[in-house]
C-alpha cells in the first residue's frame, strides 16, 4: 500500500513511518511539500495520514480539502493531539480519525479497513460499448446507473453520465452484487457512494435516486450494514 | 326527474371521495394524491354516470360493487399508506355512511316526496357535507392519529363494515329495488337504525385505543423524566461523597505539612489528583455525553465489569438531548443485562463514529445464552411492571426523530443495540 504521511513534527512522523513497516510510506514534513510532490511527480497514493496541526501556510484541514479536490476518492485519515476535529473530518469523509500517540491496534485497524476498500473495488470495473466505441468506468468511479427505454445512464463521481445499450437486470447481473444494489425497477445504485437515506430516496452526491416498495426492506438492511462497517 | 337522480349520484360519487380522502393517509405527498385521484376517479365516475343514462339507475345499482367499488378499492389501495385492516375499515367506514345515506334518502322520497326524487335531492344536498363537517370537527384529527398509533386490531372492525357493505348493498338492490319490495322495509330500517349504533361502538373502541397510547405515551416521558432525577440525584450523592473526602484529604495534608514531610504531602496530592481524575473521566469532549458516560462508567465499575469505549465525536454541536435519551437507555439495558450475568462475564463496549451523513452508535453487552433476538425486532423487557419496557421504544423514536433508524439483535451471546441519527442537515 502506498502511504504518505504529512506531519511537521519529524519524531511523530518518523515514529508513524516506523509503525508502518512493510508498506511503501513516504514522509512529508509540509502541505506544500507533499502538494508540490503530488503535481509535479504526479504522484498517487492509497492512503493519506495527515496530521491536523501542520504548518501556518495550510493546515491538516485545508490540505484534505486540497487533496479532495485533487482526487475525490482520496482516502484521507487524520491524525492528531486533538480531539476537536471530528466534525470538519467526518464532513471531509475521512476514512479514520486517530488520535497521537497513535496505537499499534489502531493503525492495524485502519489499514485493514483501507485494504479492504481497495479489494472490494480492485480490477472490478464496468465495460459497456456506445455507438461502436468501448469504454470501462472502475467500480469506484460510479455513483448510480439508470433505464430508460433500453438506453443505460452511467453516472460518474466526475459529474460525467456514460450510455450504452441494454437491459438493467442483464448489466446488474454482470455487476458485483456486494457493491451494486437494485433499488427502483430502472435504478441500480453504488452502495458505497450513498450519502444517506432519505425517506424513500437514496441521496447520493446531492441527486435523489428513488427506492420501490419491493426493493425499500433489503436497501435500508444493506445500507445500515454498509453504515455499521466504519464500527468494529 | 332523471336529470335530478344523476346529479344526486353525482353529488353522492363526489362525496365517498371526499369522506374518505378526510380518512384515510395517503403514501404520496398532497399533490401527487389529488393528481392521482383525479385521474383515476373523473372517469370512473364519468363511466357510472353513462351507465346510468344509458341502462338506468336500477341496473346500475345492482352492478356498482363490480363498476364503482371494486376499481376504487383497487386504485386507493395503490395509493394508500395503509394496506391491510386500517386501509380496508377506512374505505368500508366512508362507502358505508354514504350508501346509508344514499338508501336512506332514496325510501325517504319514495315514501314522502311521491318519487320525483326533489326530497332525494336536496336530503343528499344537505347530509353529505353535514356528514363531512361532523367528521372534519369531530372525527378526522384523532382518526389519523388513531392510525399513526394503534397498529393491530383492525381486521375485526374492517370485517364488520365490509359486512355492512354488502348487507347494505344486496338488501337495497336485490332482487328488485328496496323500494318495490313494501313488506322488507321494516327489516331494512332496522339495518339502517342498527348500523350507526354498531358505527358509534366501533368508534368508540377506537377511541379508547387512542386514550391507552396517550397515556401511555405520557407513562413513558414520566419514566424518562423519573430517570433524569435519579441520575441527578446519584450526582448529587457523588458530589457529597467528594466533598466529604475531600475533607479527609485536607487534614491528611495538614497533618503532613506540620510535620514538615513536603515530600510526603506531595505524593499524597499526587495520588489524590489521579483518583479525582479516575472519578471525574474524560470520555468525549462533549460535556452532556461525557456526563452520561462518567455516571455509567461508575456503574459498571461497582459491578466489576469490563467497560470499553470508543467514542470519535468532539466539541462539535450535536442534538445532545436525543442523543443523551439515546445512550442512557441503551446503557441502562445494558447495565441490568450484566448484573445478571457472572462477574468475569461482564463487559461492554460502546463505539461512536461518524460514517457518511451519520452518527453510528454501536453498544455490544454480553448477555444471557438463551437469550434470541433476531434483527428487526424489540425484545421484551426483561423486568417486570408498568414501569418498565419503554426503552429501546425510546432509543427507537429518539433515533426515527434525528432521521435514523435503531437495530437490535444477539449474536454470539453479545447483544448487539446499533443506533444511527442523521447528523448532517439535520438543524440541531
Amino acid at each position: 500500500m502506498r502511504i504518505a504521511v504529512c506531519d511537521d513534527c519529524s519524531e511523530d512522523a518518523l515514529s508513524l513511518k516506523k509503525s508502518l513497516r512493510g508498506q511503501d510510506v513516504q514522509v512529508f514534513f509540509s502541505a506544500k511539500d507533499l502538494l508540490a510532490n503530488i503535481t509535479a511527480r504526479n504522484l498517487n497514493f492509497d492512503l493519506y495520514l495527515i496530521d491536523i496541526y501542520i504548518d501556518d501556510f495550510m493546515d491538516g484541514i485545508e490540505l484534505a480539502k486540497k487533496l479532495r479536490e485533487m482526487d475525490k476518492e482520496a482516502v484521507i485519515c487524520f491524525v492528531s493531539t486533538s480531539d476537536a476535529f471530528y466534525r470538519e473530518a467526518y464532513d471531509l469523509y475521512a476514512v479514520q480519525y486517530l488520535l497521537k500517540p497513535v496505537q499499534k491496534d489502531a493503525l492495524r485497524k485502519l489499514l485493514d479497513k483501507v485494504s479492504g476498500n481497495m479489494d472490494r473495488y480492485r480490477e472490478q470495473s464496468l465495460s459497456f460499448k456506445w455507438r461502436g466505441q468501448s469504454g470501462t468506468i472502475p467500480y469506484r468511479k460510479i455513483l448510480y446507473i439508470s433505464s430508460r427505454e433500453h438506453t443505460i445512464s452511467i453516472y460518474c463521481t466526475d459529474g460525467t453520465v456514460q450510455k450504452c445499450k441494454g437491459k438493467l437486470s442483464e448489466l446488474e447481473l454482470r455487476l458485483c452484487g456486494d457493491v451494486f444494489l437494485r433499488c427502483h425497477q430502472s435504478f441500480l445504485v453504488n452502495i458505497y457512494q450513498v450519502d444517506n437515506l432519505d425517506g424513500n430516496d437514496l441521496i447520493i452526491s446531492g441527486q435523489r435516486v428513488p427506492i420501490s416498495r419491493k426493493y425499500f426492506a433489503e436497501v435500508k438492511r444493506r445500507y445500515q450494514e454498509i453504515l455499521f462497517e466504519e464500527v468494529d | 326527474m332523471e336529470i335530478l337522480r344523476e346529479l344526486s349520484l353525482l353529488w353522492s360519487l363526489f362525496h365517498i371521495l371526499i369522506l374518505f380522502m378526510m380518512l384515510y393517509r395517503s403514501r404520496y405527498p398532497r399533490r401527487k394524491t389529488l393528481f392521482l385521484t383525479g385521474i383515476t376517479m373523473i372517469p370512473l365516475i364519468a363511466l357510472n354516470l353513462a351507465g346510468v343514462a344509458i341502462y338506468g339507475a336500477q341496473f346500475m345499482g345492482k352492478i356498482f360493487i363490480l363498476t364503482c367499488t371494486l376499481p376504487s378499492l383497487f386504485v386507493f389501495w395503490f395509493i394508500s399508506e395503509d394496506k391491510k385492516g386500517r386501509f380496508f375499515f377506512t374505505f368500508c367506514l366512508a362507502d358505508t355512511v354514504a350508501l346509508w345515506i344514499i338508501a336512506a334518502t332514496n325510501v325517504a322520497d319514495f315514501y314522502f316526496g311521491g318519487g320525483q326524487c326533489i326530497l332525494m335531492f336536496i336530503s343528499r344536498m344537505i347530509m353529505f357535507p353535514l356528514v363531512e363537517w361532523i367528521a372534519i370537527r369531530h372525527l378526522r384529527k384523532p382518526y389519523l392519529e388513531l392510525q399513526g398509533a394503534v397498529a393491530s386490531g383492525w381486521g375485526i372492525f374492517a370485517g364488520m363494515t365490509a359486512l355492512y357493505y354488502i348487507l347494505l348493498a344486496v338488501f337495497a338492490n336485490f332482487p328488485v329495488i328496496i323500494t318495490a319490495r313494501p313488506q322488507e322495509l321494516p327489516t331494512f330500517l332496522l339495518v339502517l337504525m342498527l348500523m350507526p349504533m354498531t358505527y358509534a361502538t366501533i368508534l368508540t373502541a377506537l377511541y379508547r385505543q387512542l386514550l391507552l397510547y396517550r397515556r401511555q405515551q405520557s407513562e413513558r416521558i414520566l419514566q424518562e423524566q423519573k430517570h433524569a432525577l435519579e441520575v441527578q440525584l446519584e450526582n448529587q450523592q457523588r458530589i457529597r461523597r467528594m466533598k466529604h473526602d475531600m475533607k479527609g484529604y485536607a487534614v491528611t495534608l495538614s497533618g503532613l505539612l506540620a510535620e514538615g514531610k513536603i515530600q510526603e504531602a506531595q505524593e499524597y496530592l499526587n495520588a489524590v489528583r489521579t483518583e479525582m481524575d479516575s472519578l471525574l473521566g474524560q470520555f468525549c469532549a462533549n460535556p452532556y455525553i461525557n456526563a452520561i458516560f462518567v455516571q455509567y462508567s461508575q456503574k459498571f465499575q461497582e459491578i466489576h465489569a469490563d467497560f470499553q469505549l470508543d467514542i470519535c465525536i468532539g466539541d462539535e454541536e450535536l442534538p445532545y438531548m436525543d442523543l443523551c435519551r439515546i445512550l442512557a437507555n441503551g446503557l441502562e439495558n445494558a447495565y441490568d443485562a450484566l448484573e445478571a450475568l457472572k462477574v468475569q462475564e461482564r463487559e461492554i463496549s460502546v463505539q461512536m463514529k461518524y460514517s457518511r451523513d451519520y452518527l453510528v452508535i454501536r453498544i455490544r453487552n454480553r448477555c444471557q445464552e438463551d437469550l434470541r433476538v433476531e434483527k428487526g425486532a424489540i425484545p421484551p423487557s426483561s423486568k417486570g411492571g408498568r414501569e418498565h419496557g419503554f426503552g429501546l421504544a425510546t432509543v427507537k423514536e429518539a433515533a426515527e426523530r434525528l432521521g435514523g433508524d435503531m437495530l437490535c439483535y444477539t449474536e454470539n451471546h453479545n447483544f448487539v443495540l446499533d443506533v444511527m441519527v442523521r447528523i448532517k442537515n439535520l438543524s440541531i
